[in-house]
């Protein structure tokens, strides 16, 4: 039986046991790491910010009080690198700047072609904010307090964030499949 | 045609699945490479810099214990009589522990 990611988590604070801290990486990489591809728009350098992501929270370990989940406040600090990096560099560009490019070949498992910058041109269209409680949510798969207290937004702003990107995220694709 | 709300709501949710990225063992690999090795660097160096600072302090301590005794007219060289320079300088290196402790503990760094 796999150990929780508390139990992992104090092995880490216990005796900075590398080990466990690998299984945690590993049970949470790809939400962290399809969390920063989402937000900037599948730039190239999104494992790197994860890669950064995992090294702080490996600094901060000890500042984890298990009062969320472990996946909750690995976000945050995703979110935060994120914020400090990429949308300095005007990420909003970026989103543009990739949805012009072809899909490259990747580890996700997306079967169909195109999936991804489909998604990435989808959430190009949204607000900065829009597109971050989104990601959040849905990438992340986490609930609307918990994407309140990453953002920092208050709780109703995230709810009719979240729902006015999705009903635009609909009138996206809804769009595409006639055109098409 | 358009979609219901439940409907675009699966398909949104199975489009972000679709783009999560597989575990990857090369990635983690990776992040354990780059984790810094403070996690026993410090607590060696600050053991060596105590210990150097406990070294110090002994060998100074008799010459400061004279100096203040010149002035507190013998209660250094009573201090030390009754003690020991060692003694003392330890106690006053347990002194600055507790001190160091009791601000961790109040920082919330430190929990019983």
């Amino acid at each position: 039986m796999s150990e929780t990611d508390e139990a992992l988590v104090a092995r880490v604070v216990a005796g900075s046991d590398r080990r466990a801290f690998g299984a945690l990486v590993s049970r949470h990489q790809s939400v962290v790491r399809g969390l920063l591809a989402r937000l900037t728009g599948g730039a190239p350098d999104a494992d790197d910010l994860a890669q950064e992501t995992f090294v702080q929270a490996w600094r901060r370990i000890d500042t984890y009080r298990g009062q969320g989940s472990f996946r909750s406040w690995l976000c945050q600090i995703a979110y935060s690198r994120f914020l400090m990096g990429l949308r300095k560099q005007k990420s909003h560009q970026r989103l543009l700047d990739t949805a012009a490019r072809e899909p490259e070949p990747s580890s996700v498992s997306a079967g169909q072609p195109g999936a991804r910058l489909d998604l990435d041109r989808a959430l190009a269209v949204l607000g900065d904010d829009e597109r971050d409680c989104v990601v959040l949510c849905y990438a992340a798969g986490l609930s609307h307090a918990d994407a309140a207290t990453i953002t920092g937004l208050p709780l109703g702003t995230v709810k009719s964030h979240v729902s006015r990107g999705r009903a635009r995220l609909k009138d996206w694709f809804d769009r595409q499949e006639s055109a098409a | 045609m358009t979609r219901s709300d439940d409907l675009f709501e699966q398909e949104l949710l199975g489009r972000f699945e679709a783009m999560s990225p597989l575990p990857d063992d090369a990635f983690t690999a990776s992040v354990v490479a780059a984790l810094p090795r403070t996690g026993w660097l410090r607590p060696v160096i600050l053991v060596l810099a105590g210990m150097l600072g406990v070294l110090v302090a002994s060998l100074q301590l008799p010459e400061l214990v004279f100096a203040m005794d010149r002035i507190a007219a013998g209660l250094g060289v009573a201090a030390i009589d009754t003690m020991g320079a060692q003694a003392l300088a330890m106690g006053i290196v347990a002194v600055g522990l507790g001190a160091a402790t009791l601000v961790l503990f109040r920082r919330g760094n430190l929990t019983l």
